[in-house]
């Protein structure tokens, strides 16, 4: 009898749900491998039921009856979402498809007596699978053209829908172009078309389009006529100057499963495709090759996005935007100028008419020649260099080149001359495949005392051999970043590619990355000082008062470095809570606690008295900023991607961490 | 685990909180319990838990009684963990665990059957969730295969060999650990 039979057996034996054989019981015996592990799985079972060590379950009652009175509430206030227009409709489709299936299943079971277990209905594309898919379908990219229908609705009273047609042309790794031909009626040839264009072959860049027009000035604008803007020595993948590919493959819109959900297959311009959901602000990047430049309609930050995803390439066939349900919306809306807009119809929409892979575009097409008035960025290309039949020799190249380097190959290196403003040798290397791509920066002689192209808040992670990165998530404008401090300078590692890949890549490079120099940390002013890049705990150590932490966050959201205020009679502690994929708006939830503080007076005649955990707090909706007092302590919480019910909900769900209970470090 | 009676559940679909809140009281050391052993982090199995009471809130006009109330909201508990799984999954995740040694907050010198307890538990923490979770819910929590079964939405014959390749992949880990520790 082989021992993984009898070990099953065994194993199931313990557990009362199969008898231990004559044949099972001989093996046993005679088996010094089976017998260890039947006595080492005794002794496992010894420990776990009878671990004193579990913590003791905290009495849940009070926060759960607090969440489903505030479910209640906010249900009642509309603040709870209705169904979905589009998610019902494919509810609507799978219910009657559903039902032929069920037809059929039934009719299978009563003619063959056999059982079919049905499972719990489950999408058909997980949302944590899109990223990973993603990240494949974008290496294998080489070409790229496509044509979108795109329609705007309630730009002004006068012209309350508009059309536009958009052609992308894309060729590995950095030739772009976007055409977007205005083909809209206009009342008057007075009204400014946006008709846009944005060329690069990744040395050159250049926008050419309309300047945005205020919407009371219409349809006069006092900026008629069409502007350029042109960029010469571009550095790789420059983050100023992007190539807004989210609407060939949405790699910084989807680069995390917490940011979207899957609503369900459906059937676009007659290819399968995967409907995927989610906010206007975590969408915004699809909108880019539009917005470079013209005139546009706002949207509110919590619209919803619908985007279907071509089920073969998991290129973008469409999307669509509706509006948010609820009162703070609609007060948006009127605030705006926007009609009354119904959560169920599409107030933008942009659809695939054809695109191709078949043919990569010619390299013509991506050409510009920037005039004169081109901002000048300063990179000097020079030959990549190459390891010959070894190591690569010493200098810039043997520190930067990484060892993993996620499939993707060598594309430009070069550095910039030393100037004024950045009086340090500064070299990059860039790598791409497809229109995937990271960049290793080195800077020597760095004369700030700050980690180079991360902020305060950057998260400090941990590299393979013990070293240390300080992370960044990506913004609309900057790609995810990691930061390395090292006895060779200063490294920054910059990328599309998911945050996993990004720590690989930097864990290998050469220099081992070391903590950030604790001075660093310290900035003084006349006025008082600010120390950041500490831990909750360490910060709240710190902190004359008993910190508090949210028990609730919004899905994926958690706490970063802390950093300390201290002014004349205050100290103070912000918190900072980010998703760690990307934080579009580049700043996330932060949560402000100081002592020694009272509420400022009003700024705006949009602020509102609200109540916050029984205490009078103030709203500011400009600001996205809830501010209170409980008792001498001021705290205030802001967001911008978040409305007041979220902020409030977060707010009363402070307390005590569990840590600083009786914690050493936790004493004023 | 005991059920609750039919009417508390019946009051609670009715919207009668008081009903819900009894039930919540019921039940919060179990689903926690279950909670802390698939996280393995005290402060996600409160999160977890809360998160699975209000999604039971919602969801308790759909329950027809056709399987146990327990089987029911642990299902529920078992979402809601892999949703915050899922959430951390890529990302270098302390547990409190971790922390507490990292920290020092534990005693110098611990006594030998901690030792063990210590490195049992970081074992199943590092259990693959398809392995964790029957490991749990059966040798933890002493449910039944079929009630494992029924829960996981897995057949019994897989539940079994999941058992049986969670007990080795623990020994496997106990004796790499022990190793390591002994050099």
């Amino acid at each position: 009898m082989r021992c993984e039979v009898a070990q099953r057996r065994l194993s199931a034996a313990m557990d009362g749900a199969a008898s231990v054989s004559p044949q099972v019981d001989a093996h046993r015996r005679s088996c010094p491998v089976c017998t260890r592990f039947e006595e080492a799985a005794w002794r496992i079972r010894g420990v776990v039921r009878f671990d004193v060590s579990i913590p003791l379950a905290p009495d849940l009652v009070p926060a759960v009856m607090q969440r489903v009175q505030d479910y209640e509430a906010d249900r009642m206030l509309g603040w709870i979402p209705e169904p979905h227009p589009v998610r019902t409709r494919l509810y609507r489709q799978r219910f009657a498809l559903a039902s032929l299936v069920t037809g059929l299943i039934i009719g299978i079971v009563l003619t063959s007596g056999g059982v079919v277990q049905i499972g719990t209905e489950r999408p058909e594309a997980n949302a944590e699978d899109i990223p990973r898919e993603l990240v494949r379908a974008a290496k294998k990219l080489e070409g790229y053209r496509a044509t979108l229908d795109v329609t705007e609705l309630h730009w002004t009273r006068a012209v309350p829908r508009r059309a536009f047609v958009a052609t992308l042309l894309f060729r590995t790794p950095e030739n772009f172009r976007v055409e977007v031909q205005d083909t809209t009626r206009y009342p008057s040839p007075a009204w400014p078309r946006n008709d846009l264009l944005l060329v690069t072959d990744g040395h050159t860049w250049q926008a050419t389009g309309p300047d945005p027009c205020p919407s009371a000035a219409l349809p006069v604008c006092p900026r008629h006529g069409s502007v350029t803007h042109s960029i010469r020595n571009r550095i790789p993948f420059d983050s100023r100057s992007s190539m807004p590919t989210d609407a060939i493959v949405p790699m910084t819109v989807l680069a995390a499963s917490d940011r979207v959900e899957v609503i369900g297959p459906d059937r676009v311009a007659g290819r399968m495709a995967v409907a995927v959901d989610m906010t206007y602000q975590d969408g915004a990047s699809l909108f880019q090759y539009l917005r470079f430049l013209g005139s546009w309609r706002p949207f509110y930050p919590q619209d919803r996005v619908v985007l279907w995803l071509d089920e073969e390439t998991w290129f973008p066939l469409k999307y669509e935007v509706f509006p948010a349900p609820g009162p703070v919306r609609s007060a948006w809306a009127s605030q705006t100028g926007l009609p009354r807009e119904s959560p169920d119809s599409p107030v933008f929409t942009a659809e695939a008419r054809s695109f191709s892979l078949d043919d990569a575009p010619p390299a013509g097409l991506f050409q510009v020649r920037p005039g004169p008035g081109a901002l000048d960025e300063g990179f000097e290309d020079s030959a990549f260099p190459k390891p010959r039949g070894g190591p690569y020799p010493p200098g810039d190249a043997e520190l930067m080149a990484p060892r993993v380097t996620e499939g993707l190959t060598p594309w430009r290196y070069g550095r910039f001359a030393r100037t004024d403003l950045r009086p340090y040798r500064q070299t990059e290397m860039a790598y791409t495949m497809g229109l995937s791509w990271f960049t290793v920066t080195r800077v020597v002689g760095w004369n700030q005392r700050g980690l180079f192209g991360v902020g305060a808040f950057a998260e400090p992670v941990r590299l393979a051999k013990g070293g240390t990165g300080y992370y960044e998530p990506a913004t609309d404008v900057d790609p995810r970043r990691l930061a390395l401090h090292t006895t060779d300078g200063e490294f920054l590692v910059a990328t599309n590619l998911p945050r996993a890949g990004l720590i690989r890549i930097a864990s290998s490079l050469a220099p081992k990355g070391l903590p950030a120099p604790p001075g660093w940390r310290v900035h003084r002013w006349s006025g008082g000082s600010v120390v950041d890049g500490l831990s909750l705990q360490q910060a709240a150590a710190r902190i004359p008062f008993p910190v508090l932490i949210p028990s609730y966050l919004p899905p994926g959201y958690r706490v970063g470095p802390a950093q300390i205020v201290r002014t004349k009679g205050a100290a103070g502690i912000m918190l900072a809570f980010r998703r760690p994929a990307a934080e579009l708006d580049g700043f996330g939830l932060r949560l402000y606690q100081a002592s020694g503080q009272s509420l400022p007076p009003p700024t705006g005649a949009d602020q509102q008295v609200v109540m916050v955990g029984g205490q009078v707090g103030r709203w500011s909706p400009q600001d996205h900023l809830l501010e209170w007092m409980d008792g001498s302590i001021y705290r205030s919480l802001q967001g911008p991607e978040f409305d007041l019910g979220t902020l409030v909900h977060v707010a009363e769900s402070l307390r005590r961490p569990r840590a600083q209970v009786g914690s050493p470090e936790a004493s004023p | 685990m005991q059920e609750p009676e039919p009417e508390t559940i019946g009051r609670a679909q009715a919207g009668d909180l008081r009903a819900f809140e009894s039930l919540v009281r019921a039940y919060q050391n179990d689903v926690w319990r279950f909670a802390y052993h698939l996280t393995r982090n005290a402060n996600a199995a409160e999160d977890v838990a809360q998160e699975a009471f209000l999604r039971a809130y919602r969801a308790i006009g759909s329950y027809r009684g056709t399987a146990r109330f327990s089987s029911w909201l642990l299902r529920i508990v078992r979402n809601c963990a892999i949703d915050a799984y899922r959430k951390t999954r890529r990302e270098t995740v302390i547990s409190e665990e971790d922390m507490t040694r990292r920290g020092g907050l534990s005693s110098a010198v611990d006594p030998p059957d901690s030792v063990e307890r210590a490195r049992i538990s970081d074992a199943i923490r590092r259990l693959p969730m398809p392995l964790r979770e029957p490991f749990v819910v059966i040798e933890i929590l002493g449910f039944t295969y079929e009630e494992a079964s029924t829960l996981l939405g897995t057949r019994v014959g897989t539940i079994k060999s999941r058992m049986h390749r969670a007990r080795a992949a623990l020994m496997e880990a106990l004796v790499e650990k022990e190793v390591a520790d002994e050099m």
